[in-house]
């Protein structure tokens, strides 16, 4: 944490200039950023309902930001008479505790990738407490082996080109890998899969919590959130109130959103999981843990987030699916990446940081988003960055009074 | 209101000074920012006028400001230690009536003639406007850009008070920025405010002389849109609109980034981060030279100002909008 404002706005200007250094960051965006806009057009050309559905998103999210209190009651009731197991965090500290009793020490966990555990830094403090913490995403694999953070929300390691995946997976798994995507993905896998087998917990996100059934969704390609989910006997998913959506049937709508920004005509794997697995196949008893695990624990996390949704023109950046579309259409984004951001990225970011990392650390962001609203356009819910930088910068010019007093300027 | 906010990027309490003696964010005097109209005869009086927002006249002082405010670290903040960016001037010898005196007389010229050049070609087009002269107000937009909101509510009730005292009806603007503060924001913050608001294409769109327009030379350019415009504000079909009215041109669109999809030029943050909006500018010079075309237009003091610091030591070359609309009009 920066302990003051300077320190934030110097640590914030030097991450930015770094990237900007390293011109390979500025290519591998545009050429993801090329492959996005072409993938993403054919998808829409495939499904053009798709526009008219994120209008209706957005008005499902207008909805469920309104009453996050009673969907998250509602989805905590349906997920205990599940047989799941469900917590509310008020705050990131909570949070880490109530997952660090969880899980206890010396436990071995396979994680999907998640937002939200980043936002909490919930893999550092659950190996503060002696557990081995594996990625199982490829991009965040690739990065908690280099040890830095994500560059985009979606593509983790969009920055990192595969001569050096190569360089750090012949390093880490004692073998030479070979610098081709192939090699490299089968690489992995190997690394991985006894690790998922020995596991005692898996943990995940969710892209969608769906209170009138109480399941959650978690969206994917790679098959490793599918492992981490089931494989295990143990499931915690860590899940922030935003995702929560008042219907099954709405979740689908906002699940279809989603992935279709997300470039996807459909993705490999939809999970949706409404608790721990069972069988009635003797007797038609009801037997907890089948196949896959016997608890599934859900942390709802506020950390800010229902103080978000009070105020009327901040509260539009909770309406985000987090398909990333935005971030390759910001041009700042194209030049440094995820060092536009703190834990949060692009110009909207900047209202999530200041309720879940502060003022300080939001105030570099708001200030160097260019305003110029592109991310506005590929947005499938609209959410009006200019305005949330507008209010922002309002807040930071005399309105702090609600997050509580200024840090002292050195 | 309280400027000591310590989330404040140490430049804006200076700027916010200034509006305050002078009305525009640099401290520079009336008589300085009008004198592109010097012998234009240009009556001070009438129902339409010619609102430039001191645009174009003010960019030679940001380019020298910036070149000030780099010296001093991003945003005013250097090395995790508050910079008072005033102090700083001082310590460098710069004080705001000194900061602007290496202020180059070409760069003067160049701009001050580009809004020379809106009110010829409007002229030309049989528009006919007045003009307030050093009394012209700056809009205000760069307060609100900045979160400045009390200080931009005050400033759009006392320009639009102006305005009314002035019996205006109609205000033709030169900015895209001017035009979105007095289009959209104004509204929202001024009571009662009834004067109808054009921009430079939208008045050349309307006038009823259908002044024929051509070059003497074929050219093929490319339409850098301003932001604001061709979103905010909707109207990336205006100029094209014009620029079809011109014989011998071909305009070339850039792929992709064009219209509504335009890329920022970076000149937003040219105050606060300069090291990021050159580079910025430098990626929109190569999409643009990417069009083929070997001119970009742009219709925006901040775009121009920054494309042409990102076209150093390129070929492509960055005109104004007006630039070309008044060679094509001296043609015949």
């Amino acid at each position: 944490m920066a302990e003051s404002i300077g320190e934030a706005y110097r640590e914030n200007y030097e991450g930015m200039m770094n990237a900007l250094r390293n011109e390979r960051i500025a290519l591998a965006i545009e050429r993801a950023t090329a492959s996005y806009r072409q993938n993403l057009s054919k998808a829409l050309a495939k499904y053009p309902h798709t526009v008219a559905l994120a209008d209706e998103v957005r008005k499902i999210k207008e909805r469920s930001v309104e009453r996050l209190e009673s969907l998250l009651k509602e989805a905590m009731d349906n997920i205990a008479e599940n047989k799941g197991q469900a917590y509310f965090a008020k705050t990131a500290d909570e949070a880490r505790r109530i997952v660090g009793e969880l899980v206890g020490s010396k436990k071995s966990i396979v994680k999907a990738k998640s937002l939200t555990c980043e936002e909490i830094d919930l893999r550092q403090h659950l190996q503060e407490l002696g557990n081995e913490v594996w990625e199982t995403d490829l991009g965040e694999l690739i990065l908690q082996l280099r040890d830095e953070a994500p560059m985009h929300i979606l593509s983790p390691s969009i920055h990192v080109p595969k001569e050096d995946v190569a360089e750090l997976f012949s390093k880490v798994m004692g073998k030479a890998v070979p610098p081709d995507i192939g090699s490299e993905v089968a690489a992995a896998r190997d690394f991985l899969r006894q690790r998922y087998v020995e596991a005692d917990i898996g943990m995940s996100g969710a892209n969608i919590a769906s209170a009138d059934t109480g399941s959650l969704f978690v969206i994917e390609n790679e098959g490793n959130a599918r492992l981490s989910t089931g494989l295990p006997p143990v499931h915690i998913a860590i899940v922030g109130i935003e995702k929560l959506i008042p219907t099954l049937a709405e979740s689908f709508k906002v699940a279809e959103v989603t992935w279709r920004y997300s470039q996807y005509t459909v993705p490999s794997y939809v999970n949706i999981i409404s608790g721990p697995s069972k069988t009635g196949d003797i007797e038609k008893v009801t037997t907890y843990g089948a196949h896959g695990p016997k608890e599934t624990h859900v942390v709802f996390v506020d950390n800010g987030r229902s103080e978000m949704a009070k105020d009327p023109v901040l509260r539009e950046a909770l309406y985000c699916l987090r398909c990333g579309g935005c971030m390759y259409e910001c041009p700042v984004f194209g030049l440094v990446g995820g060092k536009f951001g703190y834990k949060y990225f692009i110009g909207y970011g900047a209202a999530w940081i200041a309720y879940v990392a502060g003022l300080a650390r939001a105030a570099p962001v708001a200030y160097t988003c260019l305003r110029c609203g592109r991310c506005v356009e590929r947005c499938p819910v609209k959410i009006d960055t200019g305005s949330i930088i507008s209010r922002m910068r309002g807040i930071l010019v005399n309105g702090y009074d609600r997050f509580g007093e200024p840090q002292p300027a050195e | 209101m309280d400027l000591k906010s310590p989330y404040l990027p140490k430049v804006l309490p200076i700027m916010v000074d200034n509006m305050r003696g002078s009305s525009n964010p640099l401290g520079i005097s009336g008589g300085k920012l009008s004198s592109w109209a010097d012998g234009l005869d240009l009556p001070s009086k009438g129902e339409t006028l010619l609102y430039t927002g001191c645009e174009y006249q003010l960019i030679p002082y940001v380019l020298t400001l910036v070149d000030q405010v780099k010296k001093m670290g991003p945003f005013g903040y250097e090395g995790g230690v508050l910079v008072d960016v005033a102090m700083g001037l001082r310590k460098l010898g710069l004080d705001a009536a000194t900061a602007f005196a290496s202020l180059t007389a070409k760069d003067e010229d160049y701009y001050n003639n580009i809004t020379r050049t809106y009110a010829k070609v409007l002229r030309k087009h049989g528009v006919d406007f007045a003009y307030l002269g050093e009394e012209e107000p700056y809009s205000g937009a760069l307060l609100y850009e900045f979160g400045l909101m009390d200080e931009f509510a005050e400033h759009a009730n006392k320009v639009s008070r102006l305005f009314k005292e002035r019996k205006v009806r109609k205000v033709i603007v030169t900015s895209p920025h001017a035009l979105e503060a007095f289009r959209v924001l104004y509204p929202k913050f001024v009571e009662g405010l009834d004067i109808e608001v054009l921009h430079f294409t939208e008045a050349i769109l309307r006038s009823k002389e259908n002044i024929p327009m051509a070059l003497k030379e074929p050219l093929e350019i490319t339409l850098h849109d301003p932001c604001h415009l061709a979103r905010t504000l909707d109207m990336a079909e205006e100029p094209r609109e014009i620029l079809s009215r011109v014989n011998n041109l071909v305009l070339k669109e850039v792929p992709y980034s064009n219209k509504r999809w335009t890329t920022c030029c970076g000149a937003p943050i040219e105050v606060l981060l300069p090291s990021l909006s050159e580079p910025l500018a430098a990626r929109r010079i190569q999409e643009l030279a990417s069009s083929g075309a070997g001119t970009a237009l742009t219709l925006c003091a901040f775009c121009l100002a920054n494309l042409r610091k990102g076209a150093k030591g390129r070929s492509l070359k960055v005109m104004d909008f007006a630039e070309l609309l008044d060679k094509a009009t001296e043609a015949k």
